[in-house]
């Protein structure tokens, strides 16, 4: 396990220390990590390894076992409404009832956000061509995920929390969307943790990644440092024995040989001299972390 | 707060023109029935408890927990729930109101101060029925509350009804000080009733409150 000592300070927008929640079939087991200020952090992980839970606790809509959340600076449990309404969420699904429509939104959004936006939000529907006229209840799933987000940049954020915005979208409206998040992120007061389970939307904008695997956090590290630390080696089944277990990440196996996901790449092989190690990806790691045998 | 009761006003906006509709529809046959103001506090009760309806509208959408991530905290979420409530409730009474002056109006008759009276005994049951029944909603969701709903009121009731019974078989008299009692409350229900409706939201704010801070979303 990676960054258990974190040290929180303010240069993080959110950090996470030893979070823990139980239910009654999974545990989100002593988690910590840190969103440093001006990033994007892409959080992902399988269906059910604790993502959505982890982001619950973040806005503090679950009630938690133990651990310590600050979220800009305060503790996530006593945000003042003024830090909160500069945060703004995508959650999965629109969240906004059916029969409303796009202006109905709007009328309710400055009713509660005090620094709302109605121009930006404006130009967000425009922008995404989103009718102000038609029911929700009309729109794709597509048209509900930009809603959601052009609220969330409606109220002049500084931090985006987003949980699988971009899944069950077609690569063209993802594409569109990561741009958005690229475009927010340029002012570098901004933060965005992002959430997802298709780690090629990671690999595109994200600065670092945190990796959670059955309620753990497998690592947490800059995107680059990753792909950087890691390394495929192709040897035979025998061969595999002969390295030592704390460098592996995982192993597949085949009928032509051993496929092993390296860590610590450097101190391997100053280690072991006679192996090459092939260059690896975000996804694979995570494949072999998460699939491969130990 | 404010956006929180005009998003339960535009979710209500089909009901709300189905109620001038059954005000209309409700207008000609009051005019020839014997009884013209008799249904007139059913306005109320039907307009107020579709405050029900709006906690199934929120949890169809899952809208609290998107709530919850805006500039707003628990307690102003129910906050805004009791005050749609009530204002639901007040403007069924004021529908009621105009609809037994135009009714009067249409059918000459003297319009008598019983006539509001009843709308304000109407307007107050409701109070009290919904203020039971919103901590059960809070706390279960609205389909699970409902069975809760028919046992509070359905089962008081047929007990009342069967201890009636019995005392009307057996001729048992009725002790005098309940007979006292009761005179004294229905001489000073005036004031009884609205402290009694006052106190009985205030707990039921209080409950719905905790449930509310309670519950993971």
């Amino acid at each position: 396990m990676l960054n258990k000592d974190y040290k929180t300070t303010v240069k993080d927008a959110i950090a996470i220390r030893n979070l823990t929640k139980r239910y009654k079939d999974f545990t989100l087991d002593n988690i910590s990590f840190n969103v440093p200020k001006g990033t994007i952090m892409g959080f992902v992980g399988e269906n059910g390894a604790g993502k959505t839970t982890t982001i619950k606790a973040i806005l503090n809509l679950i009630h938690t076992d133990a651990g310590e959340i600050t979220v800009l600076g305060y503790d996530s449990k006593r945000l003042p409404p003024e830090v909160k309404a500069k945060i703004g969420v995508v959650l999965d699904g629109s969240n906004i009832h059916d029969n409303l429509t796009a202006r109905d939104t709007n009328l309710i959004m400055k009713n509660i956000y005090p620094n709302w936006d109605e121009s930006c939000f404006m130009k967000y529907l425009n922008r995404f061509k989103l009718p102000e006229k038609k029911t929700i209840k009309e729109f794709s799933r597509g048209m509900k995920m930009k809603l959601s987000i052009s609220i969330a940049l409606s109220h002049n954020s500084q931090l985006l929390i987003l949980d699988e915005p971009t899944s069950g979208l077609d690569p063209m409206v993802r594409d569109e969307i990561l741009d958005i998040f690229l475009e927010f992120i340029q002012n570098e007061e901004h933060t965005i943790l992002l959430s997802s389970h298709i780690i090629s939307d990671i690999e595109k904008i994200a600065d670092y990644v945190t990796f959670i695997h059955e309620g753990r956090i497998v690592f947490s590290e800059s995107k680059d440092n990753l792909i950087y630390q890691y390394g495929l080696l192709h040897c035979r089944k025998e061969e595999v024995n002969d390295i030592d277990k704390a460098y592996i990440a995982g192993i597949r196996e085949s009928s032509f040989g051993a496929e092993v996901m390296i860590r610590n790449r450097d101190e391997f092989q100053r280690k072991y001299k006679g192996y090459n190690l092939d260059k690896t990806s975000l996804e694979e790691i995570m494949l072999f972390i998460s699939r491969g045998r130990r | 707060m404010k956006g929180l009761i005009i998003k339960d006003f535009i979710n209500l906006k089909k009901s709300l023109k189905m109620f001038l509709i059954i005000s209309v529809f409700y207008f000609f046959m009051a005019i020839n029935t014997d009884n013209p103001y008799f249904f007139t506090s059913m306005l109320t009760v039907l307009l107020a408890i579709t405050t029900v309806s709006l906690f199934a509208y929120d949890d169809m959408a899952k809208w609290d927990v998107f709530a919850l991530t805006m500039p707003l905290d628990r307690r102003k979420i129910i906050q805004a729930r009791y005050l749609t409530m009530l204002l639901l409730t007040l403007s069924g009474a004021a529908l009621s109101a105009v609809l037994t002056v135009i009714i009067s109006l249409y059918l000459k008759n003297d319009l008598s101060a019983e006539e509001f009276i009843n709308i304000g005994y109407g307007s107050s049951a409701i109070i009290v029925i919904l203020s039971t029944i919103i901590p059960f909603v809070i706390k279960m969701g609205v389909e699970r509350a409902r069975l809760i709903f028919v046992a509070l009121y359905i089962v008081p009731f047929m007990i009342i009804m069967l201890v009636k019974k019995m005392v009307e078989k057996q001729d048992l008299a009725i002790p005098d000080w309940i007979k006292n009692l009761a005179g004294y409350a229905m001489k000073n229900l005036y004031i009884i009733l609205p402290l009694t409706v006052l106190l009985v939201l205030l707990v039921s704010y209080s409950i719905s409150v905790s449930i509310y801070k309670k519950k993971d979303l």
